[in-house]
């Protein structure tokens, strides 16, 4: 069974087509980059797979679980694109920030315990930043937000990770040590990842499976096959859809 | 005047002035916190224009005008959020279009009833001193209840101000947290009118929430502070107001704006302390 298996996907706003017969499935445990020009509609992609779009589709199936009924939220650690507009007036901790990955566990009235607090002083742990705790959200670096974001991903400890462009604004350096951290929990806690970036070449380091799209899937396949001239819209569909399915 | 705090605490009207204003400010407060931060200050200014009509309506009934501005203010809110959601236009658009209609609508009552404009006016200004005890016990108890369902609601409401799109994720339902966060402002807003008056609700929504993110270094934080400030401003202000003769729900709101400009100072000359 596929971690996430789509079948003849299509998003559209209004008359305009953004997505268009997507169908491909990920395999537990793969790290999956997808990457695409600007407006190909990677991040409609992830937000329809999370249902927070509608999407005309055969099927969509997230952890086994039709999308319509998915209940399981517990289990997917979202790290949605940067905030371009942070609210520099929300004075949260990092920690409180942190907490809120964990409410997905409760009903409400949603309530957080020591065991909430513990859990997420170790998920910043794990990330070096435990210092960050009670610093303000909007005093931190990009780097350092991303991270936090990040931690409150995987405090729930989930078994799929989804990012939209984690390194956008990231210096090199800082680019670089999030990739290595996103292996690290991609090969040592076995959790599935899905990340949008521009970084082909990042994906091609540190991903096992790229998927290519252009509102359509133009590769789907191990990362160390990509031709690298379908960037430039020069590979024949029919080339790669036999790679959509395993 | 030869007067101390604790003699002026023996008058009744000082005493219902001090519990309702209290209630209220600390409502307001705390649900303020989460309209500023979500860019939804403007609808308690709304709201506030609704319960205008509401009132004249009640006037015109020969009901009292709380109890017909309750449930009129909660079905303005839910049309501001169903004219946003169905038509598309922003919300602004939507608080511009329902309070127009409700001042209008009360304007017209008011010029068909050709009696209660002078009962009208201490509504535009709001009458603290004037409250009685059955008011001050719905005050008390709508604030109560108010408080009560932000506490339970408290991380969902968080969690939606810091990042909608995540707390979707998170299996949150945004759209029940956001019907909840306007109904309470409704609410909320019809007990103000009487602390402050129809013109001044949202000062009492706003100003401590902004006062409060100044300085506060966590999201409960700025809750507490927000509450200290909306009370103290309200005792503060009201014993001003008495002794300099002012109007009390001016003078509530100046305190207020006070605060706030102290906290702008306290932010940027020591800041380093508090964040």
């Amino acid at each position: 069974m596929g971690i996430i298996e789509t079948s003849n996907l299509s998003v559209s706003f209004g008359n305009s087509s953004v997505l268009e017969g997507v169908t491909f499935e990920v395999a537990s445990g793969d790290f999956v980059g997808i990457a695409g020009p600007n407006g190909a509609g990677k991040s409609t992609l992830v937000k329809a797979l999370l249902g927070l779009i509608p999407a005309s589709t055969e099927s969509i199936r997230i952890l086994g679980q039709p999308i319509e009924s998915f209940s399981a939220y517990r289990n997917i650690g979202y790290l949605p694109q940067k905030q371009s507009g942070y609210n520099l007036l929300l004075p949260a901790t990092v920690e409180e920030a942190v907490l809120l990955g964990l409410l997905s566990d409760k009903h409400w009235p949603r309530r957080v315990n020591a065991q909430d607090r513990h859990a997420a002083h170790e998920a910043l742990e794990e990330l070096g930043i435990a210092d960050l705790s009670m610093k303000s959200v909007s005093k931190l670096s990009g780097g350092q937000y991303q991270r936090v974001m990040l931690a409150r991903a995987l405090v729930r400890k989930p078994q799929l990770l989804i990012l939209d462009e984690p390194t956008t604004g990231l210096d090199p350096e800082a680019r670089e040590s999030l990739f290595r951290q996103l292996r690290h929990i991609n090969a040592h806690k076995g959790i599935t990842i899905l990340l949008i970036t521009h970084d082909i070449e990042y994906i091609s380091r540190y991903a096992n499976k790229l998927l290519y799209i252009d509102r359509k899937i133009l590769y789907y396949g191990a990362t160390e096959n990509f031709p690298h001239a379908a960037i430039h819209g020069a590979l024949p569909e029919a080339d790669v859809c036999e790679t959509c399915r395993h | 005047m030869d007067f101390s705090f604790a003699q002026l605490l023996q008058y009744g009207f000082m005493q219902k002035a001090f519990v309702a204003g209290s209630f209220t400010a600390l409502t307001c407060s705390a649900l303020g916190l989460f309209l500023v931060l979500r860019n939804m200050s403007l609808i308690g200014d709304g709201l506030s224009h609704v319960s205008f009509g509401a009132i004249a309506l009640g006037l015109f009934m020969g009901v009292s005008p709380s109890y017909v501005a309750l449930p009129v203010v909660i079905v303005g809110s839910y049309l501001i959020l169903k004219i946003a959601q169905k038509t598309g236009v922003y919300s602004d658009t939507a608080i511009g279009i329902v309070s127009s209609v409700a001042i209008a609508s009360g304007v017209i009552l008011a010029s068909l009833s050709h009696g209660f404009n002078v009962d009208l006016l201490s509504y535009l200004f709001g009458s603290i001193l004037a409250v009685s005890w059955s008011e001050v016990w719905l005050s008390a108890i709508l604030s109560v209840v108010v408080l009560l369902l932000l506490f339970l609601s408290y991380w969902d409401l968080f969690s939606v101000t810091f990042d909608e799109e995540y707390a979707k994720v998170s299996g949150i339902k945004t759209e029940t947290i956001n019907t909840l966060l306007t109904v309470l402002t409704a609410v909320v807003v019809v007990l103000a009118v009487k602390v402050v008056g129809v013109m001044l609700v949202s000062a009492l929504l706003i100003l401590p929430a902004v006062s409060a993110l100044q300085i506060a270094s966590g999201f409960s934080k700025a809750f507490w502070y927000a509450g200290i400030f909306a009370v103290v401003s309200v005792l503060v202000g009201v014993t001003v107001s008495f002794f300099a003769d002012l109007p009390a729900g001016a003078t509530v709101v100046m305190i207020n704006a006070s605060i706030f400009a102290g906290m702008i100072g306290i932010r940027r000359f020591v800041s380093p302390c508090f964040r």
